[in-house]
């Protein structure tokens, strides 16, 4: 009795625990919320500042400051990312596991260790290279450095579930190589594409550093450049930075909300499998 | 004759596998030659250069590395990285670790789930717009940090603006917004620990804190493994957060190693020598890197 | 068949990079390619200017597209319009102009590593004589080496002048503004006495850069301790007595107690003025008219008397045009007619007030401004473009604000400056 007593009180104590600890992670973005919702230049801000009708932020946002712009860039960075991501992975992905290369266990090294690479070492020269190659901003500049050697290893470690067998009946049926890779292998690893293009969505579209420094052009700011341009030094308002936030995290938000399961899984499916 | 042929065409069906299998891997190869592996040696290449993007670069040997060893500024860079990097990597380790467990084992319910739902949540955040928030919830002054302390008759803390507290600022905004992260892996790791081991454990008369030491702890090993060379990586390379949070300051409280090879590279424009650093930084995180596998073997 | 198949495979794929690559191509590439291939098409040239209109008027886009309409009609050009926001400014325009896809004419600011990079085109044949008559600051403009003349003035002004709240100095029983660093004290004491909640005076020590830091923080007290930033060699001068006496004014703020702990995460000073959380700040001449759009009952003089007299910092910055510009003589009328009289005149009354750059120009800064200008252009002073000036200022800043913090004494800030800018700095 006493120790389901104490199981019980654990049991409690932990359940407070962690759902604190959950009213932490989200506080800070209901915060934001809020001010966005706000027009106040000091930041002593009560319940009656908050005008909930009041968009005059987001229209601020997107009058004055263009938003759509950077939005727009934004989503195409995504969009061409995951589809070049995906696209490379899996193609490599499959020649090295199901085809007979030779010397390919070298080269899949090679590729693995530039997962061992630090971004600013890449970073620097792949700008003097952007440069040279006249590709600063442009669409192309913010997406290749999305492209790495990670989903190449997620990739193999699904498509190394995909039983021969089933590819060499294929064969015997009659159906083409491309056939294969797109009628039987792709199907089998849906989960690992839909897990690699969540993880390239999230990564693409809170991307800094790299536009930071590829883009010289405000017509070419994906959203969180533009944001950081906001908070210049004469801004005193903090309104517009809140509702830049806001704009900026609510488009991964609206989606968490309709494949929660997609997300939750492709993180932690990358995460185990990687 | 027969024999003759099936060997023929099986050559042929091999050879023609390999051909297969270059056109897959070809295309991936070559935009990861060229825009992953070449900068590296780009990036080698300069760092024993004079640099500055304008003019072609220099050759000076080592001159680059000869100043990274008396700058003064990279040292502190160097010592706030570990420090961020210590900070950051056991807390959320530890955070996400008994979150999942908990959730895992005892909270299994709808509830449960949508609380992992929720401590997900600010993964999706950029480093920017956290960085926003955040930096108006430590504001010194009406920031909702102080005004939340000061119901507890606490002085205002001037968070960013303190050198002994702006590090530290940083780390909690960093765990904040990868727990959720780990959590979920975590959580898919110990769920993943089959129904029958915990049985036949209970059955054998494990108690449950055995059980955790000899079921779930040995089956968590190589996750809590990549949990901690994820985070060390990404820790080391900390940037969006100081750069849009404290900029560095106050004084070199905050300046990281990544941040310091930003600035260099691309505010000052001294290539050359931001090179070095950055391999310098490759350098350390490869011997981390040995030093933490040979830490992880041992144990086995 | 198959083998064919993993071809198209391997060619879709390339296709797909190239294809990417094409497309932004174009899209960057066209306004130089179109100019030179098609001379039926109007010329375009690109111009970066930086925004200046932090008050209610009309916007610089607005501004500017008015204001080029017709300078665009009469030269059968189009000019693409850019502003740029003052974060990394100095980094985005010197990334432009290297990329050779960047402005052809830009507003520049710190022109050191512009001109020591060869970016910038001389501009000497396209001033007449009329033109060295009527450009009151072409001494002010940056030389090449050769003494070539590589930009020209369009902003002058924006002295970095005190602002006092004076609803705030009434209420702490102050009627005379001080004159001197001692009076200065004196009032900000009695301000602190009075009104613990605001900010008897501030300055940007948490800034996101030293330029701006530096440019109210620091540069005016420099000058008014008699301070020069380089010495007749053109060498740095900054280990002086100059910079020790400005430096322990900075250190007196916060050892008295007018400066609290959080001045290390101060960005904002015009802000804090603005919302009346500060009483005292220095801030450009410019911003009065958002002072007096919020309502803030200020009043303004030029500066305190530091040990040598009056002084503070004062800015010029330039326009200038990229070496890569293929229509180098249009954009020399571009940048001409941007400085021009009318021009100038509905920009400084309409955008951002400044100091007139022509002869011909009627504009004039509102008072007090306009006899602070007449009166003390003497003790006005530039800071000259320097090597490695980015680096310099924000180190200098990073060492301040461990002044501030308790770590360094004024002596070694400038020893750790120094030092720094020596080895690590200067080439």
């Amino acid at each position: 009795m006493v120790k389901s007593d104490t199981r019980t009180l654990r049991f409690w104590i932990g359940t407070v625990l962690v759902t604190l600890f959950a009213v932490l992670c989200v506080a800070p973005l209901i915060y934001m919320v809020l001010v966005s919702f706000t027009d106040s230049p000091t930041l002593y801000i009560s319940w009656s500042d908050i005008d909930f009708t009041d968009f005059s932020n987001y229209v601020y946002l997107f009058v004055s400051r263009d938003f759509a712009r950077p939005l727009l860039n934004s989503v195409i960075v995504v969009v061409l990312g995951c589809i070049l991501v995906n696209l490379v992975s899996c193609t490599m992905a499959y020649g090295f596991e199901k085809k007979p290369i030779r010397g390919k266990g070298l080269l899949f090294n090679i590729v693995l260790a530039t997962m061992m690479i630090p971004t600013q070492v890449v970073f620097i020269s792949l700008f003097v290279m952007m440069r040279q190659l006249d590709l600063m901003n442009t669409y192309i500049a913010l997406v290749i450095p999305l492209i790495g050697a990670f989903g190449v290893f997620l990739m193999r470690q699904f498509i190394h579930g995909v039983p021969d067998e089933l590819m060499e009946a294929a064969e015997i049926d009659g159906c083409s190589e491309l056939g294969i890779f797109l009628r039987i292998v792709l199907p089998m690893v849906k989960p690992a594409v839909i897990t690699l293009t969540v993880f390239t969505f999230n990564s693409a579209w809170n991307s800094f550093m790299w536009p930071l420094i590829c883009t010289t052009k405000s017509e070419m700011y994906p959203l969180t450049v533009a944001m950081s341009t906001l908070t210049s030094y004469f801004e005193t308002n903090y309104g517009p930075t809140m509702a830049a936030a806001t704009v900026s995290f609510s488009v991964p938000f609206i989606l968490y909300c309709f494949l929660q399961k997609e997300f939750v899984e492709g993180i932690a499916l990358g995460g185990l499998k990687g | 004759m027969n024999g003759e042929k099936r060997t023929r065409t099986r050559l042929t069906r091999r050879h023609r596998q390999e051909l297969y299998g270059w056109a897959y891997i070809l295309p991936g190869m070559v935009v990861l030659t060229v825009f992953c592996i070449l900068p590296i040696f780009m990036t080698l290449y300069y760092s024993f250069t004079d640099y500055n993007l304008a003019q072609a670069p220099e050759f000076i040997a080592f001159s680059n590395y000869v100043k990274v060893f008396t700058n003064t500024q990279l040292r502190k860079a160097l010592v706030n990285t570990v420090i961020y990097v210590i900070i950051t990597v056991p807390l959320q380790t530890i955070v996400s670790l008994l979150a999942a467990s908990f959730l895992a084992n005892f909270l299994n319910s709808r509830y449960g789930k949508f609380l992992r739902g929720v401590i997900f949540i600010p993964i999706l955040v950029s480093y920017v717009a956290a960085a926003a928030v955040w930096r108006i919830i430590y504001n010194s002054k009406g920031g909702i940090l102080n005004q939340i302390i000061g119901v507890f008759g606490l002085d205002s803390v001037n968070w960013l603006g303190d050198a002994g507290t702006a590090l530290i600022c940083v780390a909690v905004v960093a765990v904040w917004k990868s727990a959720g992260y780990f959590m979920v892996i975590f959580y898919a790791g110990i769920m993943n620990i089959s129904v029958e081991v915990k049985e036949a454990a209970i059955i054998d008369g494990a108690t449950p804190r055995q059980r955790f030491w000899y079921i779930t702890v040995p089956i968590l090993k190589p996750i809590t493994y990549m949990v901690v060379t994820l985070g060390v990586i990404w820790s080391f390379q900390a940037f969006d957060l100081v750069y849009k949070l404290t900029g560095g300051g106050p004084g070199f409280a905050t300046t990281t190693i990544a941040y310091v090879i930003y600035s260099y590279a691309f505010q000052d424009r001294r290539i050359g020598y931001a090179c070095a650093i950055a391999i310098l930084l490759l350098l350390v995180i490869l011997a981390i890197h040995l030093v933490e596998q040979q830490f992880f073997k041992e144990e086995d | 068949m198959k083998k064919l198949l993993a071809l198209v495979l391997a060619a879709v794929l390339l296709a797909g990079v190239l294809a990417g690559c094409g497309a932004s191509g174009s899209s960057s590439g066209g306004s130089t390619s179109q100019g030179s291939a098609q001379p039926a098409e109007p010329t375009e040239l690109t111009l970066w200017l930086p925004v200046y209109q932090f008050g209610d008027g009309p916007s610089d886009e607005e501004f500017w597209t008015g204001q080029l309409a017709s300078f665009e009609e009469e030269n059968n050009c189009t000019i693409n319009l850019e502003i740029l926001s003052w974060t990394d400014y100095v980094t985005t325009i010197y990334t432009g102009l290297l990329s050779g896809d960047g402005p052809d004419v830009v507003y520049t600011t710190e022109v050191y590593d512009l001109i020591a990079a060869d970016l910038l085109a001389p501009l000497d044949e396209y001033i007449t004589d009329e033109d060295r008559e009527n450009y009151i600051y072409l001494d002010q403009a940056a030389y090449n080496e050769e003494g070539q003349m590589c930009t020209l003035p369009m902003m002058v002004g924006n002295a970095c002048v005190m602002y006092f709240n004076m609803d705030i100095l009434e209420a702490a029983g102050i009627t005379e503004l001080p004159t001197t660093w001692d009076e200065l004290f004196d009032v900000c004491k009695a301000i602190k006495e009075s009104n613990p909640d605001v900010w008897p005076f501030i300055q940007p020590w948490g800034a996101s850069n030293g330029t701006s830091a530096l440019m109210t923080g620091f540069w005016p007290y420099f000058f008014q301790a008699g301070g020069t930033v380089l010495d007749e060699n053109g060498e740095l001068n900054m280990d002086s007595e100059a910079t020790l006496e400005a430096l322990n004014f900075i250190k007196r703020m916060k050892d008295e107690g007018i400066f609290d702990d959080s001045i290390t995460s101060m960005d904002d000073p015009p802000g804090k003025f603005v919302s009346g959380e500060a009483a005292i700040i220095v801030a450009g001449t410019g911003n009065a008219s958002t002072f007096t759009e919020n309502g803030v009952n200020w009043q303004s003089v030029l500066s305190m008397e530091g040990p040598a007299g009056l002084g503070t910092k004062i800015a010029v910055n330039s326009l200038g045009i990229a070496n890569y510009c293929e229509d180098k003589e249009l954009a020399a009328k571009l940048i001409k007619y941007l400085t021009s009289g009318p021009v100038m005149d509905a920009y400084h009354s309409e955008v951002y007030g400044m100091a007139s750059v022509t002869k011909d120009a009627t504009y004039e800064e509102p008072e007090p401004f306009q006899s602070m200008y007449a009166e003390h252009s003497d003790v006005m002073y530039v800071v000259p473009a320097f090597e490695g000036s980015t680096s310099f200022e924000n180190t200098m800043m990073q060492n301040i604000q461990l002044m501030l913090t308790g770590s360094l004494t004024p002596e070694e800030v400038i020893d750790e400056t120094m030092t720094y800018y020596n080895e690590q700095i200067k080439s």
